[in-house]
């Protein structure tokens, strides 16, 4: 896969990241996976809108 | 400043895997499940404190259910709770607990530590040396097959530096559609690193991995976890799964360099000093890393005031960062995206005679994240153009 691939999707990630509400205080460290489970179903729920790969 | 994270090490040291590396597995024995009453007494002196409880371990599910249930009756009881994770190995996860704690823990957050298929999970071992990955993965199923969202943490290792490894990893990870976050923490085990005490398969070939004075031979280098890093984002992105997973260390640089706060420990300013950890005998410490490098281990019972007590521990941690990081973070052309780490791993870094090596693998990462982003900016503006904006 091209760079340029790379790109355009890092390009899409910050867009989606950007429009995503900031977590609210809530913590992680480095042995804690759990408590970022939810930051990401505000993306996942776009992302399942406009992409068009078959993916999840 | 965010609720206190509380790690309630509901097993001690106890687990049923003895992965080589693990930090807990190299603290003095301790023996015992936390006592109810010892997490009643804890909350009740500390009442009023907004927390997130993180049952964690050795493994937290060898305790009954009976004992868990009774653990999260006190912590739903508790007046100012923001929230339960648990962050397990997977491999006792079945029905019935993940019912259990769905149940009793309303909305609790699931992590497994999962390090990849076959070679990848080398070094997370039974005490017979036999890899443990196929009964974690059986676990992560049982989630997957419950709708149940989770996070993992994967411990890069000399395991993941072999050509292909970051390949490897995320195919593995393809099919787990309920996988919310993936976080890499680098192995940075230094030669102070203690050996395991057990006479087991396990604890000898810990102990033929030990080196004197170097670091373990599972352990790798800080440029070795910037690469893995690297090559792991290159299939994040080229496979396009940010839109099914978050991805750390690369998130959090994000979020800082677009001027948003990392909530990570590893990429946030606060550091880890909103962490308090509750062993079951009773002692509670900062936080709950190696037995190396100790931080403000006490017994309860000599603490008049917890939160007296939390507040001293996050004071002499702020102090500590002041007088012997500060200056070096505060000049740092990559402060913004770097944060300065957690003050436990600068502490760990520096003893090790690692800082150096630590802060340029820092400045790597850092800078291949602003690349990323000036391209991504070209590319958003190409787009603009043709758009006619």
């Amino acid at each position: 896969m091209s760079s340029k691939f790379n790109d355009k999707s890092f390009a899409e990630f910050v867009n989606a990241l950007d429009e995503m509400a900031e977590p609210e205080g809530v913590g992680s460290t480095a042995h804690t996976s759990s408590v970022s489970v939810r930051d990401w179903e505000a993306i996942r729920a776009a992302s399942n809108a406009t992409d068009n790969t078959g993916r999840e | 400043m965010g609720p206190l994270l509380v790690i309630l090490k509901l097993a001690g040291q106890q687990c049923n895997l003895d992965c080589l590396y693990c930090y807990e597995r190299r603290k003095p024995a301790g023996r015992g499940h936390l006592d109810p009453a010892v997490l009643q007494d804890f909350l009740t002196r500390i009442e009023g404190t907004p927390i997130r409880a993180l049952l964690h371990g050795g493994e937290p599910l060898l305790v009954t259910r009976h004992r868990m249930s009774e653990l999260l009756d006190i912590l739903n009881g508790y007046s100012a709770l923001e929230g339960i994770a648990i962050q397990t190995n997977g491999t006792l996860l079945d029905e019935e607990w993940v019912r259990l704690l769905n149940d009793a823990a309303k909305d609790i957050e699931w992590g497994i530590s999962y390090d990849g298929t076959a070679g990848l999970s080398e070094f997370r071992q039974t005490y017979r040396g036999d890899s443990s990955w196929a009964d974690t993965a059986r676990g992560i199923q049982v989630l997957e097959d419950m709708g149940m969202p989770y996070g993992l943490i994967t411990v890069v290792t000399r395991a993941h530096l072999t050509a292909g490894s970051a390949r490897r990893l995320a195919d593995s990870v393809e099919a787990f559609t309920q996988m919310r976050s993936l976080k890499l923490v680098p192995c940075f085990d230094g030669p102070a690193t203690a050996a395991n005490q057990l006479r087991t398969v396990s604890g000898e070939r810990q102990r033929n991995l030990l080196r004197p004075q170097a670091n373990p031979l599972w352990s790798v280098e800080p440029h070795e976890f910037a690469r893995f890093v690297d090559e792991f984002q290159s299939e994040w992105l080229e496979r396009e799964a940010w839109r099914r997973y978050r991805l750390d260390p690369i998130t959090s640089l994000v979020e800082n360099l677009r001027g948003r706060r990392s909530a990570y420990s590893d990429f946030n300013d606060n550091s880890d000093a909103d962490v308090v950890t509750l062993y079951p005998d009773g002692t509670i410490a900062a936080n709950d890393r190696a037995n190396e490098v100790v931080s403000g281990e006490v017994s309860l019972a000599e603490v008049a005031d917890i939160r007296a007590y939390i507040e001293d521990i996050r004071e002499s941690m702020r102090s500590e960062w002041l007088r012997d990081y500060a200056d070096v973070c505060s000049s740092c052309e990559v402060y913004d995206g770097c944060r300065g780490s957690e003050l436990f791993t600068r502490r760990q870094m520096r003893l090790s005679g690692r800082e150096d090596a630590f802060c340029d693998s820092r400045k790597e990462m850092v800078g291949k994240i602003r690349g990323l982003l000036d391209r991504s900016a070209k590319v958003q503006a190409a787009g603009r153009e043709r758009m006619g904006q």
